[in-house]
């Protein structure tokens, strides 16, 4: 048989196959049971892209997917509530700031459940959902931002290394860890993270409509989740197969089919997202210094 | 009597095999992929790539991609000795001991689903004399330019 005619038939056969299958899967997926609730776990520290995971690769929380995921569980009529587990210590605050913006648009009930820790912008995405439920002994709170970073310019001056400053603009390298921060320098840095502070507040305020107690939970301490629940920042105390009961009864729903999207990062996944990656950036700019790609002050909700 | 050599034949160049390769993949998203567009929306392309859902539905979709990649590969190969990319690029699977066999396809294609498996598997190839892959290796078979 010519080659082209094989070619011909068998790519018939094949797209034949995967349209039924296809099809069929449409069935089974539609047929099952539709009190659905999905966990969309928030692990890890919460950043705008897989970038800031670095070569070795941890847990991050990426805003771009989480605002995905929650988009398509929006999409998807099967799904009653939306549950976000969340463990982290927050992170980039315009990344928590997205999450959260993306929670409070949704049309589905939300829910957080906040394991060991919700802390920071975690917590800020958690405010931004119906019911926060915590663990009684997980953190929270640390409503503050933090932009610190080490300061070489002593070690440099012990090993009489100099930096040469070529600056047009006399703040272009504020937070540089080069040199000594000035007096007029910290104060330009405190007054923005004043104003990312006061978003946070704000956000939160009108999220929780919290109106007790505001000097202290602005601080940025970090609270228990039994002094969180006093305070008015979590609903309810539970261990999560009781939350998921306390969801399941608030949903009035008798039989609740729970949908986990876990991340489980295989070593292949972790070379898939890595060499390709580390590659293309340069592995030495990787390894030796991520700071050149980087503003030299990161302002943080963690 | 006179003995008659058979001809001599020449390793396919490894850009060739790369792009047909490539071509290959193209062509089964089209046809194996694409129908399950419709079921692929709920995840993303992340969550795809990587695996790092755990979901019925997504393992369910991943088991026939892969089975009727392999399909692909097999029936081609063990038909006519080609792929669409191995047609375009003038190049052919041979057996390096006689005639190819079903058995000797089904041990080469096995890394053909896995792109970082066959990427390791390819690796091989430039670590040793011949210009095969370790599977190609293990099945006996090498892939050739056509004359």
């Amino acid at each position: 048989m010519n080659k082209w005619i094989t070619l011909l038939l068998a790519s018939l056969a094949l797209f034949f196959l995967a349209n039924v299958s296809a099809l069929f899967l449409t069935d089974v997926t539609t047929s099952i049971s539709k009190n659905n609730v999905i966990i969309i776990p928030l692990y890890g520290v919460i950043t705008i892209d897989n970038a800031e995971r670095g070569l070795i690769g941890s847990n991050s929380v990426i805003a771009d997917e989480v605002v995905a995921e929650l988009k398509d569980a929006e999409k998807d009529t099967n799904i009653k509530a939306i549950i976000l587990e969340i463990n982290s210590p927050g992170g980039s605050a315009v990344a928590s700031a997205e999450i959260a913006h993306t929670v409070k648009s949704l049309n589905k009930t939300t829910y957080a459940l906040i394991r060991d820790v919700g802390a920071s912008g975690a917590y800020w995405v958690a405010s931004a959902t119906d019911k926060i439920i915590a663990s009684p002994l997980s953190i929270t709170g640390s409503i503050g931002v933090i932009s610190s970073y080490l300061d070489f310019s002593d070690l440099f001056d012990n090993y009489g290394v100099e930096y040469q400053r070529l600056v047009a603009g006399k703040y272009k390298d504020v937070g540089t860890p080069f040199k000594d921060l000035t007096p007029e320098e910290r104060i330009i840095l405190e007054k923005k993270l004043e104003t990312v502070h006061k978003a946070f507040i704000d956000e939160v305020v009108a999220n929780r409509r919290i109106q007790q107690d505001m000097d202290r939970i602005t601080t940025g301490e970090f609270f228990l989740g039994t002094e969180a629940l006093d305070l008015g920042l979590v609903d309810a105390l539970a261990t999560k197969e009781e939350a998921l009961e306390i969801i399941k009864k608030d949903l009035g729903l008798e039989d609740m089919n729970i949908i986990e999207k876990k991340k489980q990062q295989s070593f292949l996944a972790l070379l898939a997202q890595q060499v390709p990656l580390s590659l293309g950036r340069g592995f030495a700019a990787e390894v030796l210094d991520r700071s050149t790609e980087q503003p030299a002050v990161r302002i943080e909700a963690r | 009597m006179k003995e008659v050599k058979p001809p001599l034949r020449q390793p396919a160049p490894f850009w060739k095999r790369l792009f047909a390769y490539l071509l290959d993949l193209a062509l089964i998203n089209l046809l194996v992929v694409y129908p399950f567009r419709d079921q692929l929306k709920q995840y993303s392309t992340y969550a795809v790539l990587t695996s790092s859902v755990q979901d019925t539905t997504l393992a369910v979709i991943m088991f026939i991609v892969i089975t009727l990649t392999y399909l692909y590969f097999i029936i081609l190969e063990h038909k006519t000795g080609q792929t669409l990319g191995k047609i375009l690029f003038k190049i052919r699977v041979v057996s390096t001991t006689g005639t190819l066999t079903l058995r000797q396809i089904l041990i080469r294609n096995i890394t053909k689903p896995f792109p970082i498996v066959l990427f390791v598997d390819t690796l091989y190839k430039f670590f040793s004399k011949g210009n095969q892959r370790l599977f190609e290796k293990f099945s006996s078979t090498q892939v050739v330019a056509q004359p």
